[in-house]
């Protein structure tokens, strides 16, 4: 079990997240839900441990995660929200970097790539440099690279991202089909669709505070509201919203 | 009175600015304009003395115009020649060093395409960008150079004269800067569309402008001399031969027509170099045009590239010899031997370095006299060669490393790579080791022609050890995954460190020169320079483990933390009071 204990996270004066604590079972697909500059992102990369928490502990069935961050590493799959790679490389050489850097058998290794990228639809584009692929190809490529080595934890920060509707709905199955598989998930997203069909529980975060922490239909059931969308409304309350589109539109025409 | 409203900016002209600016700065990360920053240091280094050489020779000039009235014309045709080479010279490493926006790039079309703009306002208004700033860089050039000589050599005329020939430097520099700008321009949106060898081919060019510039400098003081005899011995004048097959010698004819000198062999060349500008002024307007729709269809169908299919085999091969089946390692001389081959900012750093280098070596043989003799027999002059290259190429190799290249990309090896392992350093020597022995292979290939195949073969094995002694201290000197570290501002500290190149020169190029010329008939020395190379690698191999030690990715903390917000705020934030 993943668990997130009272996580702190200070940049300067700026407070990202405080005193976030939650848990990630093997076998579900826990969600991370809240508007811009909520402290998803931050949570995430300290989960992946990429940045250190000012305080808080993240462990990994009951051992700190950053005693032993190579091994800790080791276990985890990331699709980071922005797709940063190197432009220069193709697709495959991208992968066999990661694979390598993963230390996987490089025979093995050749033929996961040739199938993740005939299944993911990038087989054609084999011979390209990533500086030419669209922004969906290239989230593809970072979901292959995330789950190369079969994972015990797989962390996707805003996953579908640039995705078509087709390449989304297999990615959607595949997620779901990955927490069947008994690993630990955590789905970092704006779009509450998506968390409502993938995600068997969420975490609200609003100002790097957690507002709300349950299943999506425990969460519907105590607030008495009929959708993650009207939860997540009702808990982020995202003020003057009717002001601001009007706002908008008078910018726009003056 | 009224103030006048604020006038507002056509579209060509904000495009123009746009364009101007794309010249001088990047968006893409601050890296890149560090970088910019760290080329544009050595350049000026480069340009200035290349500048003041030719001001310094017209003391020479007018020294020698005093001693030999009779020779005053041949003299200033001379010196004009030196200043048309210098303005075609400089305006060609400022083309070099600006090459990426001489032409349109796929950017550039993604962005402006969409937006209500016609193509031709686009490319008038980049048109007109690259014509201010060969007009900026030209015209100072010329108006420097071209000011205290016809003052000098107009001063044994009349005033007229001086006007005169004052016009005609500025017309023959000027048309010979717009040559070669605009042949470069045509060449730059030409190899545009060469998918996957454009920036080979930019390293390629940039690597000879700045030899151009580099053996210019060398050259120039050497064009000119005057020996004073005193009483005993006569005052003798020394001047180089221009080849009549230079493109100089068009704009010469330019200069001595509007001059008036009388000569078929001026009209010609004025015809020459007034036709020649004209075409290529055509062919560079043609081709950038041409260059703007075929970046508009490549954005909208990128799949139409050809793509890049391997890339660097031999050095890839070498590295994987040395290697096995360590694949950390493997994935890092990879990844390190793609980066260089597919990167103009390392190539350009390499190329910069090894034009250092022929620099060198042409200084070297041009202290010899003029007829090949000297140089087609071993000597340390000629020896050197191949050493000198390999030692520029590995100094340039190191400062590559330290020069980032898709930096946000490096949470990769921070996220899936061990932080701590001796097989990045295995990978980075074996990636400089690939790199470098084709490389000197290369270079010594170049003394067949003048010594000979065996003497050429016998004398790799001497090159090929220096680059693998190079190659083990370059990856020495590095604790980290090259290109996966912002670059320090300062980090070249070109002018405390002089002394150590100067050194690392005589060790790696002169004493192993001198050594094989010792060596040549006598197999005893040949043995002990093998030994020496033996222990020599020995030692570097055992630094090299021991340093290894000492290798990491760096940790956490890589989107933003303390030390993040204490290089933002420089000072405002007192150290120590984050972790409170």
């Amino acid at each position: 079990m993943l668990g997130v204990h009272r996580l702190t996270k200070h940049y300067g004066a700026l407070v990202a997240i405080h005193d976030v604590s939650f848990e990630a079972r093997p076998g579900e697909v826990l969600g991370l839900l809240g508007p811009n500059g909520s402290g998803k992102s931050t949570t995430v990369k300290i989960l992946t441990g990429l940045l250190r928490p000012t305080s808080g502990e993240v462990h990994l069935d009951g051992a700190d995660a950053f005693d032993d961050l190579e091994a800790y590493k080791a276990l985890l799959g990331y699709v980071p929200e922005e797709p940063h790679l190197y432009t220069y490389l193709t697709g495959p050489e991208y992968l066999r970097l990661v694979g390598r850097l993963r230390q996987l058998r490089e025979a093995a290794l050749d033929d996961k790539i040739e199938r993740f990228l005939q299944l993911l639809g990038i087989w054609d584009d084999r011979y390209q440099t990533l500086s030419s692929y669209s922004k969906g190809m290239r989230q593809k490529i970072l979901i292959a690279a995330a789950v190369l080595h079969n994972p015990r934890i797989v962390i996707l920060d805003e996953p579908f991202s640039g995705l078509d509707v087709s390449a989304a709905r297999v990615l959607k199955g595949f997620v779901r089909a990955l927490a069947d598989e008994g690993k630990i998930v955590v789905f970092s997203s704006h779009v509450l669709e998506v968390v409502e069909q993938v995600c068997s529980r969420v975490v609200i975060l609003k100002d790097g505070r957690i507002v709300g922490h349950d299943s999506v239909a425990n969460l519907r059931a105590t607030l008495q509201l009929p959708s993650l969308d009207a939860v997540f409304a009702s808990l982020v309350a995202e003020e003057r919203v009717e002001e601001r589109t009007l706002g908008l539109l008078a910018a726009m025409r003056a | 009175m009224a103030a006048l409203p604020p006038r507002r900016r056509g579209r060509f002209e904000i495009l123009c600015r746009a364009f101007v600016a794309q010249f001088f700065a990047s968006e893409s990360v601050t890296s890149a304009m560090q970088l910019r920053r760290a080329m544009a240091g050595p350049l000026a280094f480069l340009l200035v003395p290349a500048l003041f050489m030719p001001l310094q020779m017209v003391t020479t000039f007018e020294a020698a115009a005093v001693r030999f009235p009779q020779m005053l014309e041949p003299l200033t045709r001379l010196m004009a020649t030196v200043f048309i080479m210098y303005s075609m010279v400089a305006v060609g490493v400022i083309a070099g060093v600006m090459w990426d926006s001489l032409s349109f790039d796929r950017r550039d079309a993604m962005v402006l395409g969409p937006l209500p703009l016609g193509a031709s306002t686009v490319i008038t208004a980049k048109i007109a960008a690259m014509a201010m700033l060969l007009l900026l860089v030209s015209l100072s050039i010329s108006l420097m150079t071209g000011v205290p000589f016809a003052l000098v050599a107009g001063n044994h005329k009349s005033a007229a004269d001086v006007v005169r020939h004052f016009v005609a430097h500025m017309a023959a520099t000027l048309t010979a800067a717009t040559f070669v700008y605009c042949l470069l321009v045509t060449l730059r949106a030409l190899v545009g569309g060469v998918s996957g060898r454009h920036v080979a081919l930019a390293s390629v060019l940039r690597f000879l402008l700045f030899s151009g510039l580099l053996c210019f400098i060398v050259f120039a003081p050497t064009a000119l001399n005057v020996t004073y005899g005193g009483r005993r011995r006569p005052t003798t004048l020394q001047m180089q031969t221009i080849p009549g097959w230079s493109p100089t010698n068009w704009f010469l004819g330019l200069h001595e027509w509007i001059r008036g000198t009388p000569g078929a062999e001026w009209d010609g060349g004025a015809r020459r170099a007034i036709g020649f500008t004209a075409a290529v002024i055509v062919s560079a307007v043609a081709t950038t045009t041409a260059g703007y729709r075929r970046q508009l269809q490549r954005a909208l169908a990128p799949s139409a590239d050809a793509g890049v299919h391997g890339g660097a085999r031999l050095q890839r091969a070498i590295a994987r010899l040395m290697l096995g089946r360590d694949q950390l390692a493997r994935a890092t001389a990879d990844f390190v031997l793609a980066t260089i081959v597919r990167n103009g900012s390392q190539q350009a750093t390499i190329a910069i370095n090894a034009a250092i280098g022929l620099m060198l070596i042409v200084g070297a043989l041009l202290r010899t006299t003029g007829d090949a003799a000297p140089i087609i027999r071993p000597r340390t002059a000629v020896l050197w060669i191949p050493l000198v290259l390999v030692y520029w190429i590995g100094i340039g190799l190191r400062a590559a490393f330290f020069m980032p290249s898709d930096l946000p990309a490096s949470w990769t090896f921070r996220f899936n790579g061990p932080l701590r392992a001796s097989a990045f350093w295995a990978g980075t020597r074996a990636a400089a080791i690939g790199f470098m022995v084709p490389l000197a292979l290369v270079a010594d290939a170049l003394l067949v022609p003048l010594l000979g195949f065996r003497a050429a073969a016998w004398h790799a094995a001497i090159v090929v050890a220096v680059a693998l002694a190079i190659a083990e201290a370059a990856a020495l000197t590095v604790d980290f995954v090259p290109f996966t570290r912002p670059y320090e501002p300062g980090h070249a500290r070109l002018k405390t460190r002089w002394p150590l190149y100067a050194i690392g020169l005589y060790v790696c190029a002169f004493v192993p020169a001198r050594a094989a010329l010792h060596a040549a008939g006598d197999p005893a020395a040949g043995a002990r320079i093998a030994e020496t190379a033996l222990v020599v690698a020995a030692a570097l191999e055992i630094a090299g483990w021991w340093r290894s030690r000492k290798w990491q990715i760096d940790p956490a903390e890589e989107f933003g933390g303390e030390s993040e917000i204490a290089v933002l705020d420089i000072g405002l934030v007192v150290p120590g009071a984050l972790q409170q």
